[in-house]
């Protein structure tokens, strides 16, 4: 156990540091220079010069991306070019709101999916399984920036149900909960349906029919937590990326959340805070994945024999 | 039977939904959802990059930065310079002496006297290189300036203050525009102490002689600005605080307007989002809290002058011929003035006789010809991809010039690429670009964006990269001369030079317009500061 965890964590610094080089080429082959997105528009060219200076910009690539890393070991991950913010800071004051929203939006996904996950496949073929497919297909089809401008309108600006935008307190994040909520629910509760339907074909159900046990406790006992453990894998890797930053919903939304500062970031073409964001992204998305292998353990003790 | 029920399920959730869209309003009723103080609110879409006014460029930021600090001068209604935090001015006969007498009641908001080295370590620090102050160049006229700036002197040697109410700029040319530098906010004074106690967090705490202090800035959430009561004029302010949301777009400050949770619909340039300008202008209710002001600013076409086709100047005017700016205005709405020339309107030097190019796809063929493009050719205009109006633009024009034989394509990139392009020699033949003026003196287009000799190989101003030599010595000559009318005379035959060479094509100077409620009094627009939250107070009927 704790050599797999040594070996997975190893794995994952190799993992978190590709993606400082990537994110490192990418920034910088961007055809802008972000001395000039500084000075703005009407600087001059000697102006933009000496900004370039003072920022160390001039620097060779590889000089530049060694001292980002020399510092990075030390936990320092610099700061904003453009605001003078501390990255760290600036990560640390927006993740809370990602976080809020984030939860509250797997929590409603959650305790829609997997009810409706469970009886479509109970009634396979019924009209509540098709009329559920439907309407969860055209819910994840629906790009989420248009659903949360038509839910913005409708419930916020028409009739006054919601706040329109921003973060003042907790029914600020319902409508964009809302919002996650109706594009995920769908592929959820397909997720659920179709591995319980390979659940409930297998022998040790039949087993425990044979022995007499209720179906509600052989629903929920054993094939819903065998169906569950697909689910938890891309529960993770989803929890993860919204953790990261959900920049559409966010933005639509004015929420001051990871999304929303990377999308700034990288208009102000602010390398050092797109590198920061990008790296507490990638970190979110490593960590739930050991996190994800360890519970797949605890839900299915097979899987470390194997 | 099973399709019954489908379709019993449908019926049912559209008459939901039809129940739920039916108990909306039609016309949103504005109502002021905070009736407890006098406060102004305002929401803008990113939090300010700083509000140390060495560092903040752009126009959200520098009425806010306007509401903290106060600098040596400023304009009136009528654009006219007055003295602020000065009592007077003078300037020596050879125009490189300005001597500032400062006003004696004047406070930071730590409560301290504003005394004249305070303005020397202002100008001082904008020049520092550390301060990484984007409006340095402003500067760079004043004796001393370069030697400070290379690290060859400690100090600025055009900067003195003999007493503490006596303020002396030095000058290496004589600048008549310099006083417009005074102007903007760069100038701003601000204190010392406060500066080292914060050091470069000082745009995140600011302290100012203005009218207002920060009291609350939440990163992403929300600015808060707090009447100062150490102000030397209380009586001229009315507002008690100023509280700005951060974040969302136009679109979504709109939505909050019409639900009367924000005071101004949009305070960015565009002011009223596109999509609903024309909902906004037919709408009796909405178009009566709509005030315009004409911009001292020109949206153009730069035609890079060093790349063919554009090297001759037959091309540069057929397509300034062929191109229909009539249309283009009804495109955008009407949110702007054709443009004949340069200058804009409410530009001192303004030619009225300029008659710029009449739209005839007939004539630009026949130039066509004569330049030795028969079969016209084949180019592409940059535009910037976020910008709908810039497509809207584009697809014009690419529409107009294929009728000459030109055949446009579009080339969409981000703002940032396209401003870094324009500004490398030899790389973008054709590009839209815009330009809002940062004094309201002709220099600050002709010279800043047509003088040759200010071409530089990467980030230059001058885009279409127009080098004539008689523009150039004229641009020159009238820079430092100090009679105002010999100077606007030669800005003028400079710009009429300018227009018959083409080295753009003049399309459009945009108007800006402020969509504000009705119990928002003293909004005055003028094209230097078409916002000045200060003069504002809410009174409802």
């Amino acid at each position: 156990m704790i050599k797999r965890l040594i070996h997975r964590l190893l794995w994952a610094v190799m993992i978190l540091w590709g993606a400082t080089v990537i994110t490192f080429i990418i920034a910088h082959a961007v055809p802008a220079d972000p001395a000039r997105v500084y000075a703005g528009a009407n600087a001059d060219a000697e102006t933009i010069a000496r900004i370039r200076l003072e920022m160390r910009l001039d620097d060779p690539l590889i000089v530049q991306y060694t001292r980002y890393l020399g510092k990075l070991i030390q936990g320092d991950l610099g700061t904003s070019l453009v605001t003078n913010e501390r990255v760290l800071d600036a990560i640390i004051l927006r993740f809370p709101t990602t976080a809020a929203l984030s939860i509250s939006a797997v929590i409603l996904w959650l305790l829609l999916s997997i009810p409706l996950g469970v009886l479509t496949s109970i009634y396979q073929g019924r009209f509540i399984d098709r009329t559920v497919l439907f309407i969860g297909l055209i819910a994840i089809s629906l790009p989420v920036f248009w659903l949360a401008r038509m839910l913005q309108y409708y419930l916020a600006y028409r009739t006054g149900l919601f706040p329109v935008a921003g973060y003042v307190n907790w029914t600020h994040i319902i409508l964009p909960a809302i919002t996650l909520a109706i594009v995920t629910t769908g592929y959820y509760a397909r997720l659920v349906h179709t591995n319980m339907l390979e659940v409930l074909n297998q022998e040790f159900v039949r087993v425990a029919r044979a022995k007499g046990l209720s179906e509600w406790r052989v629903l929920f006992k054993h094939v819903l937590r065998n169906a569950l453990i697909p689910v938890v894998t891309i529960l993770g890797l989803d929890v993860a990326a919204l953790l990261g930053g959900v920049v559409f919903t966010e933005n639509v939304f004015a929420l001051p959340g990871l999304g929303t500062l990377a999308l700034q970031s990288v208009f102000n073409l602010d390398v050092p805070m797109i590198m920061g964001v990008v790296l507490f992204s990638a970190t979110l998305v490593v960590c739930s994945n050991i996190i994800v292998d360890f519970i797949y353990q605890w839900i299915d003790p097979r899987i470390e024999s194997e | 039977m099973r399709s019954n029920h489908l379709y019993i399920l449908h019926l049912v959730i559209i008459t939901l939904a039809c129940c739920i869209l039916s108990s909306c309003s039609d016309g949103m009723q504005a109502n002021r959802l905070y009736e407890d103080k006098n406060i102004l609110r305002i929401a803008v879409p990113s939090d300010p990059r700083s509000l140390d006014p060495a560092i903040a460029y752009d126009v959200v930021t520098w009425p806010l930065v306007r509401t903290i600090f106060h600098g040596l001068i400023d304009y009136d209604d009528d654009l006219n310079l007055f003295p602020w935090q000065a009592e007077s001015w003078t300037i020596s006969d050879d125009g490189r002496t300005l001597i500032f007498k400062l006003r004696p009641d004047v406070r930071f908001s730590n409560g301290r006297k504003v005394i004249a080295p305070d303005y020397v370590y202002t100008l001082e620090r904008i020049l520092d290189p550390t301060t990484k102050s984007p409006g340095q160049g402003f500067f760079r006229n004043i004796v001393g300036a370069r030697a400070f700036q290379d690290g060859m002197a400690d100090h600025v040697s055009g900067l003195k203050a003999p007493d503490d109410e006596t303020f002396i700029i030095e000058l290496s040319q004589p600048d008549l525009p310099f006083l417009y530098v005074l102007a903007m906010p760069f100038a701003y004074v601000v204190p010392r102490e406060e500066i080292e106690k914060e050091g470069s967090d000082f745009g995140r705490y600011p302290v100012g002689t203005g009218p207002f202090f920060l009291s609350d800035w939440r990163r992403g959430l929300i600015l808060r600005f707090k009447r100062n009561p150490d102000f030397n004029n209380p009586a001229g302010i009315k507002l008690d605080e100023i509280e700005i949301m951060i974040g969302g777009d136009a679109t979504v400050h709109m939505m909050m307007f019409e639900r009367g949770e924000l005071d101004i619909a949009s305070v960015t340039s565009s002011g009223i989002p596109d999509p609903d300008f024309i909902r906004v202008m037919k709408n009796p209710n909405l178009r009566r809290l709509v005030a315009t002001q004409s911009l001292n600013a020109l949206f153009y076409l730069s035609m890079n002058t060093e790349m063919p086709p554009f090297d001759q100047v037959k091309v540069r005017k057929a397509v300034n011929h062929a191109i229909d700016r009539d249309r283009i205005i009804r495109l955008i709405s009407d949110r702007g003035v054709v443009a004949n020339g340069v200058l804009p309107p409410g530009m001192p030097g303004f030619n009225e006789h300029l008659k710029g190019y009449d739209f005839n796809p007939e004539k630009a063929r026949q130039l066509l010809l004569e330049a030795g493009y028969k079969d016209g050719f084949k180019t592409e205009l940059m535009i910037v991809a976020q910008n709908s109006t810039e497509t809207k633009i584009g697809q014009a024009v690419q529409q107009d010039l294929e009728r000459v034989g030109i055949t446009l394509e579009l080339k969409p990139v981000t703002g940032a690429t396209r401003i870094e392009a324009l500004g490398h020699r030899k790389t973008v033949p054709f590009g839209t670009f815009g330009w809002y003026q940062d004094y309201p003196d002709p220099s600050n287009f002709l010279d800043v964006l047509l003088n040759g000799r200010r071409i530089t190989d990467i980030n230059s101003n001058n885009v279409s990269f127009y080098n004539n030599e008689k523009v150039n010595s004229l641009l020159e000559e009238a820079a430092f001369i100090t009679d105002q009318n010999r100077r606007l005379g030669l800005y003028q035959e400079a710009e009429e030079i300018i227009v018959d060479e083409a080295p753009w094509v003049f399309l459009y100077h945009p108007n800006m317009y402020i969509l504000r409620q009705a119990w928002l009094k003293g909004l005055k627009l003028n094209p230097v500061w078409p916002i000045r939250y200060e003069k504002m107070w809410i009174e409802k009927d």
